[in-house]
């Protein structure tokens, strides 16, 4: 069997209840056009019932949210960009941070024209939010 | 009783309430009173409820940062300092470490005052660092006083916020949790910020402070260095005629340098003939305003204390050394976080805007100074 973790459980209430919320007022408002009467038959315990599971869904969304406004940190990955050292050698790299890289830090020599290569730059690029 | 008939049951007793006219004015009368009632004298009692509530999940998010940077420097230090022995409960009560500020009822030599407090702070770091990581290389024992200082500032966010919050669930002051929950956004930017900071300190990732230190390196690139005081360095060399000094921290490690006294010791050394100092900083930037904007003005662009700014304006001024001021924009975030690629390019803009300053405000046989300021880590 599948676990579901808290904020999953939070996500399908908040879904359960605005279907719900949704088919209840939907019988309400055909009760009312069937019968022309707002306090006939069922029509009130469908729009307070469809009110009340609408009230939920709200409350278990806000909550999921919350939940994952929390977990959700904005992931980053950090780039490393080397240059050739040459001027008239337009050789670039783009590679993932390592640790012990250092902005001017040499790191062997230009495939391109053997000059020296160094880091340029080193800068994060922000990802998309992981949920 | 079958479940149907139940709902039956409830069903057609609702509808009796609703169909009966007196039960029906009973009934919107009774929701009045409640609804009166809770105006009345729940209102605020429900709204301070709910922003404790709010409070204490972001106390709560709180606490796994603060706990988690520690865990990041527990490991760094384990990792890079090797000890035998473990340095969990020195760290842990470390975290409480505090600086008196020097008195300032009579301000009369108070910058000298806070000036000796730094030093003995800076020194108590160091010694503490080579405590408790006996092996840790020397150049890394910047990053690890940098780790430790992130760590520090969200272990303090979260002990005032969390005063704040029993003080007002004891007192049950609106005031204090009004206070307390207006504040928390900004204090969660803060410790997010914090956070991000400490992930870039343990590995030694460049950050956005460090943009001036940036532009300094730029320009002292294949030029020959020289240490000028301690854990700070200067470049000496020409440009279309005049005599370029640029100054900055040592670097890779994350260090500041002691730019004041290398200033000073310059101008010293050349008796007092600079014919202008330009200096490039990183700056807090506006909300609304593009990160790595570079802006001009005058003056001495060193945040801080205002030890250092003291000191610069005080030389500048028995000379009277015209000061520039180039500043890059960022959010307090992007400042203590791995640099982003708008700043990075921004350095490169900058650099230009110095050349600029040189080749239009400097004439032939000038001495110009110019001052990369903030945190070098991760840019040698």
């Amino acid at each position: 069997m599948v676990k579901l973790s808290k904020n999953n459980v939070l996500l399908l209430l908040s879904i359960l209840f605005s279907i719900l919320s949704i088919i209840f007022l939907f019988m309400a408002v055909i009760n009312v056009q069937s019968t022309y009467d707002l306090v006939n038959l069922y029509s009130i315990d469908f729009l307070v019932a469809g009110v009340l599971c609408m009230i939920l869904s709200m409350l278990f969304s806000y909550r999921h949210r919350r939940l994952l406004s929390l977990k959700i940190l904005k992931q980053s990955q950090t780039v490393t960009r080397i240059k050739c050292d040459n001027d008239n050698c337009n050789y670039k790299e783009e590679r993932f941070f390592q640790e012990g890289d250092y902005i001017f830090k040499e790191v062997g020599k230009c495939p391109k024209c053997n000059g020296n290569l160094y880091i340029d730059a080193i800068y994060d690029l922000e990802l998309k939010a992981k949920k | 009783m079958s479940h149907k008939t139940l709902m039956n049951l409830v069903f057609t007793n609702v509808n009796n309430i609703f169909n009966d006219s007196t039960s029906l004015y009973l009934l919107q009368l009774t929701f009045f009173l409640i609804y009166a009632f809770i105006l009345a004298f729940i209102n605020q009692r429900l709204q301070t409820y709910l922003w404790l509530r709010e409070a204490e999940s972001s106390l709560k998010r709180l606490q796994i940062l603060a706990s988690k940077s520690k865990e990041i420097v527990i490991k760094k230090i384990n990792e890079v300092g090797k000890p035998n022995f473990d340095p969990s409960p020195s760290i842990e009560s470390f975290l409480d470490f505090f600086v008196i500020e020097p008195t300032s009822l009579d301000p009369y030599g108070i910058v000298n005052k806070f000036r000796h407090i730094l030093d003995v702070r800076s020194e108590r770091f160091e010694s503490f660092i080579k405590q408790i990581a006996p092996n840790v290389p020397q150049n890394y024992i910047p990053n690890l006083e940098g780790l430790m200082e992130t760590a520090i500032g969200l272990n303090e966010l979260y002990r005032l916020v969390r005063h704040y919050f029993i003080l007002g669930k004891k007192t049950k002051n609106m005031l204090f949790i009004m206070q307390l929950q207006m504040n928390l956004p900004l204090i969660m930017r803060y410790a997010e910020a914090y956070f991000r900071a400490t992930h870039a300190f343990s590995s030694g990732k460049p950050i956005g402070d460090g943009v001036g230190a940036l532009v300094a390196s730029k320009l002292m690139r294949g030029k020959q260095v020289k240490r000028i005081t301690n854990k700070t360095i200067f470049s000496e060399f020409e440009y279309k005629d005049r005599k370029l000094i640029v100054i900055k921290a040592e670097g890779p490690g994350a260090e500041i340098g002691e730019i004041d006294d290398a200033i000073e010791r310059i101008i010293n050394m050349y008796g007092g003939s600079v014919s202008r100092i330009i200096m490039i900083d990183a700056a807090l930037k506006l909300e609304g305003e593009k990160t790595g904007q570079v802006a001009e003005g005058v003056g001495v662009a060193i945040g801080g204390t205002g030890v250092e700014k003291f000191k610069i304006e005080e030389i500048a001024t028995k000379y009277k050394i015209p000061l520039d001021a180039l500043i890059i924009k960022m959010s307090l975030e992007e400042a203590i976080t791995t640099m982003k690629k708008d700043i990075i390019e921004a350095a490169d803009d900058a650099m230009k805007r110095v050349l600029n300053i040189i080749d239009t405000r400097t004439s032939q046989g000038d001495i110009v100074v110019i001052v990369g300021v903030g945190n070098t880590m991760g840019i040698l």
